[in-house]
């Protein structure tokens, strides 16, 4: 599960981040949604402990910056950043021995022919094209089993088969009860499969909804998404 | 033309708007300028001394042809290959397309380059109160030293321009740019050796021929110095003549890069893009590709990390990269290089000082060895596994105890600098026939510089963070690792000054003990810095 309390990330003058709170239970995917510059990647960064921040945030109830939270979460960044002179498998390697897996060659060989990279094996980091990098990205990510999968942007570069193939894997992980949190700001692309729909916008999160609330109220969440959004650029408020 | 005076109007009322927001900003480049205002004014106000009393200014002459060399031949060789810019991502997007005619977009590419390269070139004005002490100048030669500098950086972009737009896509044409230029190269060492055949290997020969003024006659390189010495000795016809020279090499340069092609936006365009590319990955914390390793293809033979687990497998993976890089785990093209440079320095020291006498023993020598690879080091360090690894996610990411992934990520930049001493120092000391005593402590004393520079990269990153502004952090980082030193060096000074005749190893020893001790305290007061450092974002 992971929890966000007054989470908050100021840039010198700016507010990234303004007192963000909210919670993934397990087994629900939520989808944090929002514009360009609403601050979706920098609390992705902060949940990842990838910056610093005021506030509050458990991942299965230990402090996203100690081990114990490291140890059950992965996360898969918007810009991956394979390490350039390590093949492939070399990635699975160090993340296996790095978050301490056993028996994990067979985990990492399923992980890369799900994502179409088992003939790549031998290819290095820096010869791969950026949606490889992505789906290396991905495979490390989903390596070490995490109960909390952090996802930014994760659909960005990826051919339609890895796509569908990460759409069915994230089904799967929640069927698992995984927690998943996925910043896009692409509302086609979860569609499909969100529970929990946080809409930011300037930082902060300007409302929260459920699928099933969605569902028992009539009310598009593509309508409330642009309401929120382009009511706040001309001065409109969401409720 | 009022778009692009507008836009210049507007970028530098910005660039000032923008610094006053960044009071920490401010503040720096007020200190530096303070600085900058010392140095020159302890430069001036030191008492001339006796002629005799300064360096042979010949050695000025050597040392400046062999700075403009150094910024001119690499920059021409990567001309042949990727081009040059002086444009940024924005003017692509936004002057290129735009009803602006080109020549003025050129021009206004040009005025920009400029003033940029005289803005860097201030910073070598550090080096004015040095050169006035070492060499007897006047304030205003340096001036004139340091301006001739940042003139050839910008001709030498424009020549770059040239041709790379020449040789683009005609392979025989880069064939003939590399002879020419090697041919040259061949030519100036050929004309210094000469000197030796002649005269005898000997200072005064080496002094006689990189100070001739023959080299002046050198295309470009020896244009500018004949300029900026014939401004430092007041000579007004030679400075007329090479200022012309200079003037017809920019002014030919532009004409036929105009001419040749009038279309030279796709000429700038792949390298400006290749340029931006660089930039964001930097920005983004993403791996620069040509960082560390070249764009070669590897092949890959023996695959796997094969050991560590937890923290460790940093140090594992480094030792991969390592092998993957240069086959020999910490046996880099540098450490090669770094002996090479060694063995030359010592040998043509040892050749010209017992020339004029009975030489210079073997200990100095040695100190002298390792002052240079210590200074050198600096800059290696500076690019070392443990700075590169922060820059990807995964060292934040592993779940273990942060002085754990801090130690291992560590400890390759750690070993590295303790290789290349026992490389050196066993070459040197066999060389020279030194003393053992004396060529293990310069081992020790290197290993521990490489200690302290690592610690101070992390105290600095501990302090500073990821600051975007990496050459502000170089200098406050340069003046932190001074004080680091400080203790040891301050030691070590003070019992040579008491015992003079205290062996090489006692006298090295202070040095070597207190940056051990230096090290370990910042790296146990930073343990935990990785649980409050931020990634590059």
């Amino acid at each position: 599960m992971l929890e966000v309390l007054n989470l908050t990330k100021k840039y010198r003058n700016t507010l990234a981040n303004d007192n963000l709170n909210f919670q993934v239970n397990a087994g629900e995917i939520a989808v944090l949604i929002g514009p360009n510059g609403a601050g979706k990647s920098t609390a992705i960064k902060c949940i990842a402990g990838l910056l610093r921040f005021n506030g509050n945030i458990a991942v299965c109830g230990y402090p996203n910056k100690s081990v114990e939270a490291k140890r059950n979460f992965g996360y898969i960044p918007e810009l991956p950043a394979p390490i350039e002179t390590l093949t492939v498998y070399e990635h699975m390697e160090f993340i296996a021995r790095a978050y301490k897996v056993e028996d994990w060659k067979d985990k990492a060989k399923n992980l890369l022919e799900r994502m179409e990279l088992d003939d790549m094996r031998k290819k290095l980091g820096k010869e791969l094209s950026k949606g490889m990098q992505q789906k290396l990205s991905i495979c490390c990510a989903l390596l070490p089993e995490p109960k909390v999968i952090l996802m930014d942007e994760p659909l960005i570069g990826l051919d339609p088969h890895a796509i569908k193939e990460l759409k069915t894997m994230l089904t799967e992980l929640r069927a698992k009860g995984c927690t998943i949190l996925v910043s896009t700001h692409m509302l086609d692309s979860v569609r499909e499969f969100w529970d929990k729909a946080l809409i930011m916008m300037n930082g902060k999160i300007a409302a929260v909804r459920t699928r099933a609330e969605i569902e028992s109220t009539g009310e598009d969440l593509e309508q409330l998404f642009f309401s929120i959004t382009e009511g706040a650029q001309t001065g409109g408020a969401a409720k | 033309m009022r778009a692009i005076l507008y836009l210049v109007r507007k970028e530098i009322k910005n660039a000032v708007v923008d610094l006053f927001h960044h009071p920490a900003r401010l503040i720096l480049y007020l200190f530096l300028a303070a600085m900058l205002g010392l140095s020159l004014l302890n430069g001036t106000e030191r008492q001339v001394r006796a002629p005799g009393s300064y360096l042979d200014i010949r050695i000025l002459h050597g040392v400046y042809l062999g700075i403009l060399l150094f910024i001119t031949v690499p920059s021409v060789l990567s001309g042949l290959k990727s081009g040059a810019t002086f444009f940024k991502m924005s003017d692509v997007n936004f002057l290129f397309v735009s009803p602006i005619s080109p020549k003025k977009i050129l021009a206004y590419g040009l005025i920009k380059q400029m003033a940029s390269d005289i803005f860097m070139m201030i910073f070598l004005l550090f080096y004015a109160g040095m050169t006035i002490n070492l060499f007897g100048v006047a304030l205003w030669q340096v001036v004139a030293l340091v301006g001739g500098i940042a003139l050839m950086v910008f001709t030498i972009q424009l020549i770059t321009l040239l041709v790379y737009s020449f040789s683009s896509g005609h392979p025989e044409r880069v064939g003939w740019i590399k002879t020419v230029l090697y041919g040259v190269i061949a030519m100036m060492t050929a004309f210094a050796l000469s000197s030796f055949w002649f005269h005898g290997a000997n200072q005064e020969s080496l002094f006689a021929a990189i100070a001739s003024p023959y080299l002046e006659y050198v295309p470009v390189v020896g244009w500018m110095k004949g300029m900026v010495f014939a401004v430092m000795n007041e000579d007004a016809a030679r400075t007329g003549i090479f200022a012309a020279l200079n003037a017809a090499a920019v002014a030919g340069s532009i004409l036929l890069f105009v001419r040749s092609d009038s279309d030279y936006y796709e000429d700038v365009l792949q390298t400006t893009e290749t340029t931006f590319e660089l930039k964001q990955s930097a920005k983004n914390g993403k791996p620069i590709r040509t960082r560390g390793l070249n764009n070669k293809p590897v092949r890959v033979t023996d695959t796997g990390i094969l050991h560590g687990w937890g923290a460790s497998v940093f140090f594992f993976k480094h030792i991969r990269e390592m092998k993957r890089r240069n086959r020999v785990p910490f046996i880099r093209t540098s450490s090669i290089v770094l002996v090479a440079v060694n063995v030359l320095v010592v040998v043509v020291l040892q050749k010209l000082t017992a020339a004029d006498g009975d030489g210079m023993p073997g200990g100095m020598l040695l100190a002298i060895s390792l002052a240079m690879s210590s200074y050198i080091l600096f800059f290696f360090n500076a690019a070392g596994d443990w700075t590169l690894e922060l820059m990807k996610p995964y060292i934040y990411l592993v779940p273990a105890k942060p002085f754990a992934k801090l130690f291992w990520a560590s400890l390759s930049t750690l070993l590295a600098p303790v290789i290349d001493g026992v490389v050196i120092f066993t070459v040197l000391c066999l060389l020279l026939r030194a003393n053992p005593a004396t060529a293990l402590i310069c081992m020790l004393i290197y290993a521990s510089m490489g200690f302290i520079y690592t610690a101070g990269n992390i105290l600095s990153q501990r302090i500073f963070g990821q600051m975007v502004n990496k050459g502000m952090i170089m200098f406050v980082y340069m003046l932190m690792l001074g004080v680091l030193l400080l203790p040891g060096v301050g030691i070590s000074v003070a019992l040579y000054i008491a015992f003079k005749d205290i062996p090489a190893i006692l006298l090295g020893l202070p040095i070597f003990i207190s940056n051990v001790l230096v090290s370990v305290g910042i790296f146990a007061a930073c343990r935990n810095v990785l649980s409050s450092a931020e990634m590059n974002s």
